[in-house]
């Protein structure tokens, strides 16, 4: 992923983060090299390695992978604060997707509105654990996790009760300007991007690179795709 | 281990009420370090066992005397079906839910069983596979399985759990479990002499023994069938001083169980097949990790180590250490099985780097699957060209199968690799056969035309598992009862196995109810299941799809 980036190649993903240890969770960053499927992010890039990664097989395969995770929580772009700076909504955008495809999941999630200046909503979260990451190695918290198994699995706040407010999270942390969606959201300063001045508002996610608003400066950069 | 922590995990229905003394008397008889971070999924395993659950104090306790998070305990419990945190019931039934147990009546079984026992302080849920296919209907009571049960039994069955009668007091002949050959071969019935193996390599280098293993063709035979003596190779080679022994009993993928065999009959053979291999590759010490359903077996594996370290099998070089799993298929990854062993929930890992080069604590580690172990054992006591005359040009040597379903004989059959289905069909008498899942639901479904199939490892599944079903069965039920059973067992972390095994389910059921939109349907099952097969993770999501798309294959056969 990253030889690619360097390259100016741009692979879709959600779960990477540069500054990060890659997850390999979110699975839309597949590649084929050989004719062997893999995940670019956790793949070590080799001397004169043939990857394919803008071909229509795989283009396909992410659109689709979009649609689960569409199904699978419960996004409704139009009334999200982050839409338009949407990483999700943004691939989705750029992946041609026009509709659900799977059947929503309607899965029931908890809110966490205890912190005072964060508010977690589960429904948009993709079980990516970038805020567990950067919570590990940029903060040196150990705030955010995964827990469950399977279709059960879901997003934990590191605290006797459960609950974000009793942990050591801060809005100053990294942890809490890295969800790729709108899952962790700041309470203070919100809806402050008139339409027209998001992120994604005026070039897709291949050009911009996967981005926030509020962090940016990053060496995840996005290319032409060629 | 002592022998008192050995009787708590033989056959009982009585549990302590939790105390912080009792549980710290009996972490410190189960282990010299219980609260070591790393050892929190067996201390857990134990408190469960004792108490009959964690209850939240316990859990508190935990964290505070591990220095582990209160919420990294909380995620374990959630991950492992087995773990939990309510008081426990005086009876908690587990009914397998195999399609092979539905086949023999399970549904009708379990209704009965819950009407019987309405009010009544039990637990009645059901579980995937427990490895009794050839037992039908097995349930696990209190984790200790009854393999007799059925319409004639049922009454007092459930007489028993209404009066609370402790289950050491129930008929023992429910307990039995037959684990005879029906066709035996070498492996099943040669003359073991304990040590012997150990003695024929004295003297050999390392290279010396891994090209026996080599020369004998030995691939493994937990289901994928990598080449033995390239793995312990891999790991010979890493410059790393510390290096792991792990053997797989985690027999996990339904209709399996040729372990369980190995595991109770030749549990000796299996670990000087581990004592070999770490010789081979200069391992210090060993695990096994045993699948929670296997709970039953812990009492004598642990005798089969005690016994094994008096006849010098085992010395102070190299030491084995018994784990228990907790109701975690993908566990049987070996990955996931490596994270389980560390302590943590099964996540497989990215790969590279493979378990040979880092894997248990980041050491380089073999993992071979028991009847592996036992092969090896075989092959330094009969010889590397015993075991490579067995078999075909590709596949050599001979191996268990289980054979379940449809049949007069279910049970196991050693048979050479290579042999043909038909000659197995034959063999345990299965009669108007309409298709059979070979190597487990991560398999595949064959019909009658492609009975011809050469058990081997150029045929399909190489997991030992041969499920038979006859005309009377459907292969829509059976397809959903493969589906629901990954639904299920998907440990979440990536997205096409976590949300494509629902949506998966989902496609089924539009695939049954709207047969005006089944072209339709058809193509998005078959999409999804490419998609699942190509951009998962590990093998479990890879192989999650298999069942739907053989289903498809024979539709639209039938169709035309």
């Amino acid at each position: 992923m990253q030889a690619a980036t360097a390259a100016g190649a741009y692979i879709p993903h959600l779960c990477f983060h540069p500054d990060l240890a890659p997850h390999g969770s979110c699975r839309l960053c597949i590649v084929d090299i050989n004719g062997k499927t893999v995940s670019s992010c956790t793949q070590p890039a080799e001397d004169k390695q043939e990857v394919h990664s803008n071909i229509p097989d795989m283009q396909q395969a992410r659109l689709r992978l979009i649609q689960l995770l569409f199904a699978e929580g419960n996004h409704f772009c139009p009334s999200c604060e982050v839409s338009g700076s949407c990483q999700l909504q943004a691939l989705a955008y750029d992946l041609g997707m026009t509709h659900y495809h799977y059947t929503p999941f309607s899965a029931v999630r908890a809110q966490d509105a205890s912190h005072p200046e964060l508010f977690i909503d589960r429904d948009r979260c993709i079980l990516c654990d970038l805020c567990g990451r950067a919570s590990c190695s940029s903060d040196n918290k150990n705030v955010y996790g995964l827990s469950g198994r399977g279709e059960q699995t879901h997003l934990i706040f590191r605290s006797q009760s459960g609950n974000l407010a009793d942990t050591a999270a801060s809005v100053h942390d990294h942890a809490a300007h890295i969800c790729p969606v709108g899952c962790i959201l700041p309470k203070q300063g919100n809806y402050m991007q008139t339409i027209g001045s998001r992120l994604y508002d005026n070039a897709p996610i291949h050009k911009v690179g996967n981005h926030r608003m509020d962090e940016p400066t990053s060496t995840n950069e996005g290319h032409a795709n060629e | 281990m002592k022998n008192s922590a050995i009787e708590w995990f033989s056959r009982r229905s009585t549990y302590t009420a939790w105390s912080t003394e009792s549980a710290e008397r009996v972490l410190l008889q189960s282990h010299s370090a219980p609260f070591s971070p790393q050892r929190i999924l067996q201390t857990l395993i134990v408190l469960q066992t004792f108490f009959g659950h964690v209850p939240p104090q316990a859990q508190e306790w935990l964290a505070r005397k591990t220095g582990s998070h209160i919420a990294d305990i909380r995620s374990l419990l959630s991950f492992y079906s087995f773990l939990v945190d309510t008081p426990p019931p005086a009876f908690h039934l587990r009914f397998s839910n195999n399609i092979i147990e539905q086949h023999a009546g399970l549904d009708e079984m379990y209704e009965r069983v819950q009407a019987d026992l309405c009010g009544t302080d039990c637990i009645i849920e059901t579980t995937s596979c427990i490895g009794l296919s050839d037992h039908p209907l097995p349930v696990l009571v209190n984790g200790f399985p009854i393999t007799r049960l059925d319409v004639n039994n049922v009454h007092d069955f459930c007489n028993l759990v209404r009066s609370k009668t402790p289950l050491e007091c129930w008929p023992e002949s429910w307990f039995e479990i037959n684990n005879i050959i029906r066709h035996e071969g070498p492996l099943t019935s040669y003359h073991y002499t304990p040590g012997l193996g150990i003695k024929n390599i004295q003297g050999l280098t390392r290279e010396q023994i891994i090209q026996q293993v080599g020369d004998a063709g030995l691939r493994g035979l937990g289901g994928a069938g990598f080449p033995t003596a390239f793995k312990w190779h891999w790991c010979e080679q890493q410059p790393e001083p510390i290096k792991y022994i792990v053997c797989n009993a985690d027999e996990g993928e339904p209709g399996t169980f040729k372990d369980r065999f190995y595991l109770t009959k030749q549990m000796d053979r299996v670990i000087e097949g581990m004592a070999i291999a770490a010789r081979a590759v200069g391992a210090i010490k060993g695990y096994i990790y045993l699948r929670g359903e296997y709970l039953y077996l812990y009492p004598a594996i642990q005798q089969a180590l005690r016994h094994a370290k008096q006849t010098g099998i085992l010395d102070e070089l190299f030491e084995i250490e018994l784990h228990l799993g907790a109701g975690a298929y993908i566990c049987g990854e070996e990955s996931a099985l490596i994270e389980s062993l560390q302590g943590k929930r099964g996540i497989p890992t990215s790969k590279p780097p493979y378990p040979g080069e880092k894997g248990l604590f980041g050491k380089p580690t073999v993992v071979n699957n028991v009847e592996t172990f036992a092969s090896v054992a075989y092959i330094f006591q009969a010889g590397s060209t015993a075991f490579s005359a067995m078999g075909t040009a590709k596949s050599k040597g001979s191996r268990l199968h289980s054979v379940s379903g449809d049949c007069e004989q279910p049970g196991l059959y050693e048979l050479p690799q290579g042999t043909p289905l038909s000659q197995l069909l034959h063999l345990c008498g299965a009669k108007a056969t309409q298709c059979v899942q070979v190597g487990g639901p991560s398999g595949q479904l064959l019909f009658p035309e492609q009975f011809d199939t050469t058990l081997d490892f150029e045929g399909p599944g190489h997991g030992g598992a041969i499920m038979v079903f006859d005309t009377s069965r459907s292969v829509m039920n059976i397809t959903r009862n493969f589906s629901n059973f990954f639904r299920h067992e998907s440990c979440g972390f990536c997205t096409p196995c976590r949300a494509g095994t629902v949506a998966l389910s989902h496609l089924l059921e539009r695939y049954t109810n709207l047969p005006e939109n089944r072209q339709q349907t058809s193509n998005d099952l078959l999409e999804l299941t490419e998609l699942m097969n190509k951009s998962s993770h590990c093998g479990l999501g890879k192989t999650a799809g298999q069942p739907v798309a053989s289903m498809l294959k024979w539709a639209n056969h039938h169709d035309r």
